[in-house]
């Protein structure tokens, strides 16, 4: 038999004794990882870290604690803003009822009031502070609101409020005067249509 | 003010010392950790991917670490509960990416003598794979050099005694199956 063989086939049966079954299990345990697996871990979990840093819940408390800060400066804003418009608009509003009451007062002007409108159903939900703003400021009574007349409107009232009947024969000539133009005109068109 | 910015630096030193220990612990323990993950896993893949998931989990609790007397037992026991959850989703043995028994050959032999090791090799995993498991588990972690029969015990939550017998009684029955296979010598 060749030395070889022999040596082989000796081995194939001494190997199966203790010791090598000893030897075989010592080297089961002995496995190697790839080469730089304590780096690769290392970046990973540097990578992992980064990460965890960003997902804290001090970073979003951060955010939230910034964006309650600014939503109460915007309301403080409003807020002064506010305090300062009633009075402006108040004080505006009641002379310029005063002034055209005074002036207007043999012949009202006709009032167009607009029913209560609820100011807050028809503003956009999202926008509270706006809200509270409108509402607290007060209704007019009137729309359009009543502006101081010209001098042509104050010379016609004072006209009107030392002679009415005059004033009113001329209104009701004008009238006719102003229907007659339009039927006619009315006539021509359908004329032209012919 | 002062005492705001002492605080940051407090937190600053402790995130430090975190990892810094983190670190120690990759570089003292990691190939401790791949090996157990290995010997349950039997794939270097998957071996690699369970230590990173073990590292990943002691960042993740990586105040605990400071606290943690031995570490290398602490290490060890979450390896191996990390790796036998593993095995549990995974089919092990057929699917390995490497040739059975490779990583066992003794380097410097002829060609013969490592094919032949090679096949004695893959018959000796598939024979350990096909031990109960109560068996096949503390022979397995008695193979690692680096750890200890109490901490295997402590890991398996059973006795040192328990581990010496059931160990034993493993090499037992490899080596009655090993037997069994090639017949008795004459």
């Amino acid at each position: 038999m060749d030395p070889i063989e022999r040596e082989r086939d000796l081995d194939v049966e001494g190997g199966l004794d203790d010791q090598w079954l000893e030897s075989a299990l010592i080297q089961f345990g002995k496995a190697e990882p790839r080469v730089g697996l304590e780096n690769r871990l290392l970046s990973n979990l540097r990578a992992e870290r980064a990460q965890a840093y960003l997902r804290r819940p001090w970073w979003r408390a951060l955010g939230m604690v910034a964006s309650l800060a600014a939503i109460l400066v915007a309301v403080r804003v409003e807020e002064r803003d506010r305090e300062r418009k009633p009075e402006s608009t108040a004080a505006t509003s009641t002379t310029n009822r005063a002034e055209a009451r005074e002036l207007v007062q043999p012949r009202p002007i006709p009032q167009i009031v607009h029913p209560a409108r609820e100011v807050v159903l028809r503003r956009p939900a999202h926008r509270p502070t706006r809200d509270l703003a409108v509402a607290s400021t007060p209704k007019l009574a009137q729309f359009p609101s009543p502006q101081p007349l010209s001098e042509q409107e104050r010379i016609l009232a004072s006209y009107v409020a030392k002679y009415p009947e005059h004033a009113a024969l001329v209104a009701q000539a004008r009238a006719e005067a102003l229907q007659q133009d339009s039927e006619e005109e009315a006539a021509g068109n359908v004329g032209n249509i012919r | 003010m002062i005492a705001e910015s002492a605080m940051a630096g407090e937190a600053i030193a402790l995130a430090q010392q975190e990892d810094d220990l983190l670190e120690t612990a990759v570089r003292e323990h990691a190939r401790l950790v791949y090996r157990i993950a290995y010997s349950v896993l039997r794939n270097p893949a998957d071996a690699e991917d369970a230590t990173q998931e073990i590292f990943l989990r002691v960042l993740r609790y990586g105040k605990k670490l400071a606290a943690v007397k031995d570490q290398k037992a602490w290490l060890a026991t979450i390896a191996w509960r990390v790796a036998v959850g593993r095995r549990k989703n995974t089919a092990v043995a057929a699917a390995g990416a490497e040739e059975p028994g490779e990583t066992l050959v003794s380097p410097g032999y002829g060609a013969d003598r490592i094919l032949l090791e090679q096949e004695r090799n893959a018959v000796l995993e598939r024979l350990i794979s096909a031990l109960p498991s109560q068996l096949r588990d503390a022979l397995v972690l008695s193979t690692l050099e680096e750890i200890a029969p109490r901490e295997v015990a402590s890991m398996l939550g059973i006795s040192e005694a328990a581990v010496r017998s059931r160990s034993f009684r493993a090499r037992e029955i490899l080596r009655e199956r090993l037997l069994a296979l090639t017949g008795p010598r004459t």
